[in-house]
């Protein structure tokens, strides 16, 4: 169903979770090409997180999704992809440096980029630190580095600060190719860095 | 390192990190020499008998607990904390989410309940007993026990949280043990019309496993808190040793927990 050369490829997608009276996202189409960036904007409670948890394969969804060429799940497309959640405690009980580490072992040739993402994010001098020491910077910059670790082919960044380190990464990615989708509910400088936006509105895209 | 090894790894650096799991480990211990201490208070076989008897309640209710605490937020806490969805969306799939929290936990509880046995076991080497091998028999029948009740939490915690899913753990360990109990007052003719009930109950439920040890030490009411005397009607059960059918019953009961493990996370949202 991807077109060729296309990395992420929705179309009317509807995502609703065990329960929910409404579905968090509902009829969000998209298309993503390699180098190309996409700012997923929106309030809080629009569906940006639930819209790339979706196509992540992270929650259920209706819909047609395929992702590097591959359907949402699909084994073909897994170690391709770079994730970095929001919050705080999704490393929790690791040091940073096992953190990323963990993700690197599970991206092809990831092992031994561990210390490139480190340093990369800005966390060379905390990469034996325990998670729980960080601050909200340094849990931003961990997510930042676990997305990047292993330059994967796509890069998804999930409230990420707008630091230097951060649009920095954005461009190198898509420089080198990747393409680059982020939610964000404050974007700042994240929108010219991306290119593309587009805005949730009760998970709707406007 | 494999995929899988590496994030099997991964938790176990987080549960050995944990100061509840440090806590019971180091009390469990302590408790295995104080059982030690116990037993140098007495003589003979009584002494013996004494070291056992300990060995046995720490064993198994220390590590039930442990067990329980385990299995209970295997999934549930990962699932809503971020991690799973870390990993997830990092490259692996929910089977080896699965694969990595339950194999984990399995390695960790194995490793605690050595380390508990080790110490019994210098126990007796000290007391001039030599090795006990009726309690290292004993010993890996009460692990085969504790893991039937930690998958079983731990295939709850899919879908609940973390104290519904020690209940159920706990429950599904007390089945386990009714089912072998009654299946022996069966065998005795103590249940009288509920035989068809009992005999179903024994060949469709997870069982434990009953070491020679244990089965010795109750049929002389000499277990204490690990195996007290069962008694129905004012008869007393004597509960025999398991055989090597269910041992391979309990690893089968054991398989199917974890591919329930498995099933419960298949379509769960991970945060």
């Amino acid at each position: 169903m991807s077109g060729s050369g296309t990395v992420v490829e929705a179309e009317d997608v509807e995502v609703r979770y065990h329960g929910g009276p409404e579905p968090a996202v509902r009829g969000v189409s998209l298309t993503l090409a390699p180098g190309e960036g996409l700012l997923v904007s929106g309030s809080a409670g629009s569906g940006k997180t639930s819209l790339l948890r979706g196509l992540l394969g992270l929650v259920e969804h209706r819909g047609r999704a395929a992702v590097l060429g591959a359907p949402v799940g699909d084994p073909a497309a897994r170690g391709r992809i770079g994730y970095g959640p929001q919050g705080e405690r999704f490393a929790s009980g690791l040091r940073v440096r096992e953190a990323v580490a963990a993700l690197a072992a599970l991206r092809p040739g990831g092992r031994g980029a561990t210390d490139d993402a480190l340093a990369r994010a800005g966390l060379s001098y905390v990469g034996y630190w325990r998670t729980s020491r960080l601050d909200a910077e340094g849990s931003r910059r961990l997510s930042l580095a676990l997305a990047i670790v292993g330059d994967p082919d796509l890069v998804v960044l999930d409230d990420p600060w707008v630091l230097s380190d951060t649009l920095r990464e954005i461009a190198a990615a898509r420089a080198r190719g990747a393409a680059v989708l982020v939610a964000a509910q404050r974007p700042g400088g994240l929108g010219p860095a991306l290119g593309r936006r587009m805005t949730l509105v009760d998970g709707v895209a406007r | 390192m494999t995929r899988l090894a590496g994030l099997v790894l991964a938790q176990l650096r987080r549960l050995s990190r944990r100061h509840w799991i440090q806590v019971g480990v180091a009390a469990g211990i302590a408790l295995a020499v104080v059982a030690v201490a116990v037993a140098a208070t007495h003589e003979g076989s009584v002494r013996e008998d004494s070291l056992r008897r300990g060995a046995a309640a720490l064993l198994l209710l220390g590590g039930l607990s442990l067990a329980l605490g385990l299995g209970s937020a295997a999934l549930n806490l990962d699932a809503q904390s971020g991690h799973f969805g870390m990993l997830r969306g990092g490259g692996a799939s929910r089977p080896e989410l699965v694969a990595g929290a339950v194999a984990s936990r399995v390695a960790l509880l194995a490793a605690v309940v050595a380390a508990w046995a080790v110490v019994l076991q210098a126990g007796s080497l000290v007391l001039g007993m030599g090795l006990d091998g009726p309690l290292a028999v004993h010993t890996l029948a009460v692990l085969l026990g504790l893991l039937i009740a930690m998958l079983a939490a731990a295939a709850a915690s899919s879908i609940v949280g973390p104290v519904a899913a020690g209940i159920f753990g706990g429950a599904i360990y007390v089945v386990a043990q009714a089912a072998v109990n009654l299946k022996a007052a069966a065998d005795q003719g103590l249940i009288g019309t509920a035989d068809v009930g009992v005999r179903i109950l024994y060949y469709v439920a997870p069982r434990t496993v009953t070491s020679p040890m244990i089965a010795d030490l109750q049929l002389r009411n000499e277990a204490g808190p690990a195996a007290p005397r069962v008694e129905i009607n004012d008869n007393t059960v004597i509960v025999p040793a398991a055989g090597w059918d269910t041992v391979g019953w309990t690893i089968a009961w054991c398989v199917l927990l974890g591919l329930l493990c498995a099933a419960g996370l298949r379509r769960r949202p991970l945060n």
